[in-house]
């Protein structure tokens, strides 16, 4: 059966930010009793560029990965200058955005706490890549300008700051609740890596 | 470190695993079926599986992997103490971390059967011990899915891939090498915060996720499970120069997304759930009334 045109409605609303109560309400019914409207709910989850992430099956090559850390001592590989010059486009994004705010709510409970926005000292790649890979599009909009895609990168170095903040907490409020008990904490990244 | 890795390079075939085992259709299993349709070996299994409590104590090293980055970690257990702790191996100067062990009433396996299901089979052998494979597969595209390798004699998870269910594998981890502890587990405590108090409240939830607590430091936050899946929602003011929109990074399994809502609200999920599900959190927490 077709989807009603109030359910799609409803769903792109609470995917743009724009939903009433009575939008979400529909939303959170529809996707408990629908199989198709989970569908669709799914659809348009896939078609939001930048927001994906993990790598597909076939991109994991386990045995290359560890081959490479055997045969090299260094914990890490060099960064491919195209990712430097992202990664600097991304901090560029992130430090005009993080200028931003700081500049217009000083006095925000928010710039009060630890970290913020943090600006990004110098152009270390490991900024902007750490955790999952950053998404094409998101790169490529980052170094566009477009004010979207700014307003993009602020909030994934946000999401990248707010994993530093919570990340611990997340791990020790839900460690009852998880079939492995450390790994949320062993996800945790350097807290000044 | 070639001694950690030797384990690892037995487990690289396995590097084949497709989704699509974790996805297929569960078989009926031959055992006795519960009332929920599970097999009595199979609720059993699920059973330790969400109860912490029933595992033992243990200490190891871990293999932990997601993309291109992957970590040694040191892990320790101990029920008797009721404290858990890791230190990362491949860290330089890394301090060793820990948590305290606390203790809820977990679903039952037949609680998850509406939004998972899961298949038993014969695993492998991984850090020298026999497993079972358990695969659990959502039913919905509102939760990950995982196979996992499981201590044939206490249900330990030994190995378990996660995926998302859009098929893509978000993180790997298995141990290199895992000692028992012959420790006599000790009453744990409950958390500190229950779910009844709080000044946050959700509008409504994704199916089968409960609110299980709440706090207010360092600012206000819940948690809430399907009895597998688990994500905290954070609420904070947004500070008024910054655009609505949204952002999100991946940790392995760990979502972190990041949503400035339109009423001033920056929201931040941080959960091993797929960003549907964050999206709609987000959306759903605010003030109580």
């Amino acid at each position: 059966m077709a989807l009603a045109e109030t359910i799609r409605e409803a769903m792109s609303a609470v995917m743009d930010g724009e939903a009433s109560e009575m939008d979400l309400a529909r939303v959170l019914r529809a996707v408990d009793e629908d199989p198709e409207a989970r569908r669709y709910w799914q659809r348009l989850h896939q078609s939001r560029a930048g927001l994906k992430g993990g790598l597909p099956v076939d991109d994991i090559d386990v045995s290359l990965a560890v081959r490479t850390q055997l045969d090299s001592a260094r914990p890490r590989r060099l960064a491919p200058l195209t990712s430097l010059a992202v990664a600097a486009s991304v901090t560029l994004a992130v430090v005009f955005g993080g200028q931003l705010v700081e500049q217009a709510d000083v006095a925000s409970p928010v710039n009060q706490l630890p970290g913020m926005v943090m600006p990004v000292r110098g152009a270390a790649p490991v900024q902007a890549s750490f955790g999952a890979t950053p998404t094409a599009p998101t790169r490529q909009q980052a170094v566009s300008g477009n004010p979207n895609a700014v307003a993009q990168g602020i909030y994934e170095q946000l999401a990248k700051e707010r994993l530093r903040r919570y990340g611990e907490q997340h791990a020790q409020e839900t460690s009852p609740y998880q079939t492995s008990v450390l790994l949320p904490l062993a996800r945790v990244p350097d807290l000044d890596p | 470190m070639n001694s950690v890795l030797r384990p690892v390079l037995r487990w690289i075939p396995v590097g084949l695993f497709s989704f699509s085992a974790i996805t297929g259709l569960a078989a009926p299993s031959a055992q006795i079926p519960s009332s929920c349709g599970l097999s009595e070996e199979l609720a059993a299994v699920v059973g330790t599986l969400v109860s912490s409590e029933m595992t033992p104590g243990y200490r190891g090293t871990l293999l932990l992997e997601y993309g291109a980055d992957r970590e040694f970690i040191a892990v320790n257990v101990d029920q008797t103490a009721g404290l858990a702790g890791l230190q990362h191996l491949n860290r330089t100067g890394a301090q060793r971390q820990e948590l305290a062990l606390t203790s809820v009433t977990p679903r039952t396996a037949c609680d998850l059967t509406r939004y998972y299901t899961f298949q038993l089979q014969p695993g492998r052998i991984v850090a020298g011990r026999a497993t079972q494979r358990l695969q659990v597969a959502p039913r919905d595209t509102l939760r990950l899915g995982y196979m996992m390798d499981l201590d044939a004699e206490t249900g330990l998870p030994l190995r378990v891939v996660t995926a998302h269910p859009e098929g893509q594998v978000l993180e790997r981890y298995e141990f290199a090498d895992i000692e028992l502890l012959d420790s006599t587990p000790m009453p744990r405590s409950a958390p500190p915060a229950n779910a009844a108090v709080g000044q946050l409240g959700f509008r409504g939830l994704p199916p089968g996720f409960v609110l299980v607590r709440q706090g207010d430091d360092p600012v206000g936050h819940a948690v809430v499970s399907d009895g597998l899946s688990v994500a905290s929602v954070y609420v904070e003011p947004k500070p008024p120069a910054l655009p609505v929109g949204e952002g999100v990074v991946w940790r392995g399994a760990s979502l972190t997304y990041t949503r400035g809502r339109g009423d001033g609200a920056l929201i931040t999920v941080l959960g091993e759930v797929p960003v549907s599900t964050a999206r709609l959190l987000a959306e759903a927490i605010g003030q109580r009334r």
